[in-house]
């Protein structure tokens, strides 16, 4: 008698565990894909396309980014590569160190540069679409070639996020002005460019 | 009736048993993530590979997380005799950090945000360090002001701290060969 009550017991207690355990894988891998909210959707609604927007300095009050440095000055542009290829750019400044990366609409950073691997006093790279490195690849030159940094996006929209370390009281806004400059504009692929 | 009651029953303490589950470990300190004393390195947080536990942290909480050859996240919230960090202690920070070309610390809150504090300083730089002869540092991380390297904290929740590695020569990879760099984070007095 009891141990029949207590089998039962047992038979609904792995019931629930096994609809727990569904439950739980569900929505852990669906988050991603329903998050609304993710980084994305906050710095689109922030910055418009090919516009490069400074991001508010993290502080106790702007709470749009979590573990966001305050000792970095950051600005970000979001692109879109339907038109064409797009081309991103910062100048160094002063600042000990600053980086470009690049994050796809999923909030995965694809592709990351910092200061070491400027070139002439500037980060640049060429993002593209596979399709895009495809037509640019045929186009090329063998005896002339390209000095483009070429980056293929997983996805057809994305961010460029630009970070600049500020030193110390003084140079913030430099810092600053230093991300806000970052570029990131459209580059059609032309037949000019044969 | 009693069949299905009984199936209702066990359906909906099985869905609230997975939600509770899915929302304790998206808080929690992290459940794949490589480990450097008490520090919690959070390097495959932008990666497409990551663990889908990271991927759903990061997508629900809006994190642009750093690329792996930009810089390196470690969070702790525990000193390195695994308490709890409390703002009403004092600790100390060092003598030492991962190598790396600079470094920030900052203090914040359980959802990643720094803490209040009146003098509005929210991290610490590298560069702008006290440092003995030898090159070690000792930051004291503290409520009320303290001589030397200060990195001030408030409230009375506790908090957690974040370190962050910038072009650093460790990588998420390679973590087993540096433990011994593993910054210290002694509990020195408490109240």
């Amino acid at each position: 008698m009891k141990a029949a009550w207590l089998a039962r017991a047992a038979y609904y207690l792995a019931l629930v565990v096994v609809i727990a355990a569904l439950t739980h894988f569900t929505v852990l891998l669906m988050i991603p894909t329903v998050a609304e909210r993710d980084a994305f959707a906050r710095v689109a609604a922030l910055a418009p396309p090919f516009k490069t927007v400074a991001l508010p300095a993290a502080t106790p009050k702007s709470r749009d980014f979590p573990y966001a440095d305050p000792a970095v000055a950051a600005a970000v542009c979001v692109y879109d590569l339907a038109a064409g290829p797009v081309r991103s750019r910062m100048a160094l400044g002063r600042a000990s160190f600053a980086s470009l990366s690049f994050h796809s609409r999923r909030g995965v950073v694809f592709y990351a540069l910092t200061d070491r691997a400027a070139n002439r006093g500037r980060m640049e790279a060429l993002i593209v679409t596979p399709e895009q490195l495809r037509s640019l690849v045929a186009r090329d030159d063998e005896d002339n070639p390209t000095e483009d940094l070429r980056i293929v996006s997983p996805t057809t929209q994305g961010f460029v996020m630009a970070r600049v370390l500020t030193g110390g009281a003084g140079d913030a806004d430099d810092a600053a002005a230093q991300a806000a400059a970052m570029s990131c504009g459209l580059e059609p692929i032309t037949e000019a460019d044969k | 009736m009693t069949t299905v009651l009984k199936a209702l029953l066990i359906a909906l303490a099985g869905l609230a048993l997975g939600l509770w589950a899915t929302r304790a470990a998206l808080s929690s300190a992290g459940i794949a993530a490589d480990r450097l004393g008490p520090w919690r390195i959070e390097a495959r947080a932008g990666a497409a590979d990551a663990d889908p536990y990271t991927r759903a942290r990061v997508e629900r909480d809006g994190e642009i997380p750093l690329g792996l050859g930009e810089g390196l996240r470690l969070t702790t919230r525990e000193d390195s005799d695994g308490h709890a960090l409390n703002p009403a202690c004092v600790y100390r920070f060092g003598p030492q950090a991962p190598p790396s070309r600079f470094w920030t610390l900052e203090a914040v809150d359980r959802e990643g945000f720094p803490l209040e504090n009146a003098a509005e300083r929210y991290a610490l730089r590298s560069s702008e360090l006290l440092r003995q002869p030898d090159g070690g540092f000792a930051v004291f991380v503290s409520a009320r002001a303290h001589a030397g390297n200060w990195l001030p904290v408030s409230g009375t929740q506790p908090f957690a701290l974040a370190l962050r590695l910038y072009d650093p020569a460790l990588s998420g990879a390679s973590v087993g060969g540096e433990r011994a760099s593993a910054p210290k984070l002694v509990r020195e007095r408490c109240g």
